[in-house]
């Protein structure tokens, strides 16, 4: 074999061996939808939408099923558009709550159908649907109702509280 | 009077030269895009100087690559643990590789080997007036030396950096399972789900870039290298130094735009 031919083959071998590699990182590590399953469009407004971005995961029962693809505001409210597999059979009464992965994670959105007879179509719309859940709202409610609860508040600030209230 | 006006002139000077010379640079690559496609194509060298610059450097990029995702597990373990969050380690370690570590590293280990010796190369044959015979035989000297190794370089740098990516998530979890007892399943799965294209785009739109800096100021510095074999150790230097300058401003710059 030639000098020239070998090294031919050296960088045709390392061409080869680069693009399958980054393939690879592409496809099974980074999710490359090659081939775009089809997806119907649904329309789902939330009262709050806490850390929700484009792009996060739509989930049924924990599995992915679609991503969030846009977000606006519309009246005071979060309209959104969710991207879902075409193939999935969604009841109309189907649940939209907006969660976080574990306490602090990345907040997606929980679909729970519901049992109506016809199906979420293309363009539908989900009409239930629940806000996010924000802990620092919780931790005042929880503070609010045992200072008022009355007597000993196991915060220091707890006292000044019920003055604002009362 | 003269001691406040000599410092200032020196700035001044400076100055110049620093926006002469950057400009004189640029011309330069120009200069060598355009004749990346102009025929003859010179495969044969092409190849060869992707020998040289991508199979060539596989060996320290696996090395370096190895000890990355090594080290950035150890730390990172190490930080981690305190919160019980062991298991964000995978997507911490893959996330940083791919993003900054694996093209910015991969292309300064190119630099450092590559560049010095393309620089060294083409100084080489300045000096020893090799570029001044090229003229006088109608082969045009830039085209044959600069743009020929500027498509090797665009070729095999990117796939340079996804090798020092994945070597450095595989280094990364097999010292993780290995040595320090995290779960390798969680690891795996961790590092898919927070992978996305975007990152793997972001490394190869980065490595491309890395890739011209890494030809472009090698060959530049080599082109117009001054006499003597101080001048080949000059342009040598030099090549590596503002290569590396280059990579990581140019990084800081891609990521505010990629980001």
């Amino acid at each position: 074999m030639s000098d020239h031919s070998r090294a031919e083959l050296a960088v045709g071998a390392f061409v080869v061996v680069g693009l399958a590699g980054l393939a690879y990182l592409s496809v099974s590590i980074g999710g490359l939808e090659l081939f775009e399953n089809d997806r119907i469009q649904v329309g789902a407004r939330f009262a709050s939408i806490g850390d929700l971005k484009t792009g996060a995961v739509v989930k049924v029962a924990g599995v992915k099923v679609g991503r969030v693809q846009a977000i606006r505001l519309e009246d005071y409210a979060a309209e959104t558009k969710l991207a879902i597999d075409a193939n999935l059979v969604l009841p109309s009464d189907t649940i939209a709550s907006i969660r976080t992965e574990g306490l602090l994670g990345e907040s997606y959105v929980l679909l729970r159908p519901g049992g109506a007879e016809d199906n979420l179509e293309d363009g539908s719309r989900i009409g239930q649907t629940e806000p996010a859940i924000d802990l620092i709202d919780l931790l005042v409610k929880y503070a609010l109702d045992s200072a008022e609860g009355g007597g000993e508040s196991s915060e220091g600030d707890g006292g000044g509280m019920p003055d604002l209230f009362e | 009077m003269q001691t406040i006006v000599a410092p200032i002139g020196a700035v001044g000077r400076a100055t110049l030269g620093a926006v002469s010379a950057s400009g004189r640079a640029t011309l330069f690559l120009w200069s060598m895009v355009r004749r990346v496609v102009s025929p003859p194509l010179r495969l044969k060298l092409i190849v060869e100087h992707m020998r040289f610059i991508g199979n060539r450097s596989v060996g320290i990029v696996l090395l370096t690559a190895t000890f990355t995702g090594m080290v950035l597990v150890l730390q990172g373990y190490n930080a981690l643990v305190r919160f019980g969050s062991e298991v964000y380690l995978g997507p911490l370690v893959a996330l940083s590789l791919i993003r900054e570590l694996g093209p910015v590293l991969a292309a300064l280990m190119v630099a450092a080997r590559a560049g010095s010796a393309i620089a060294a190369t083409v100084a080489g044959m300045r000096v020893t007036e090799q570029i001044d015979a090229l003229e006088v035989m109608a082969v045009d000297p830039v085209q044959y030396l600069a743009s020929t190794r500027l498509l090797a370089s665009v070729l095999t740098v990117p796939l340079l950096g996804t090798i020092f990516n994945l070597t450095g998530i595989a280094a990364a979890y097999l010292f993780a399972t290995l040595v320090l007892g995290v779960d390798g399943g969680t690891f795996a799965s961790s590092v898919r789900e927070a992978v996305q294209w975007s990152d793997v785009s972001i490394s190869l739109q980065k490595t491309l870039v890395f890739a011209v800096f890494i030809a472009w100021i090698a060959c530049y510095e080599g082109y117009h290298a001054q006499q003597g074999a101080r001048g080949i150790g000059q342009a040598t230097t030099n090549a590596v130094v503002i290569v590396s300058v280059l990579v990581l401003a140019g990084d800081y710059v891609m990521t505010a735009f990629l980001l």
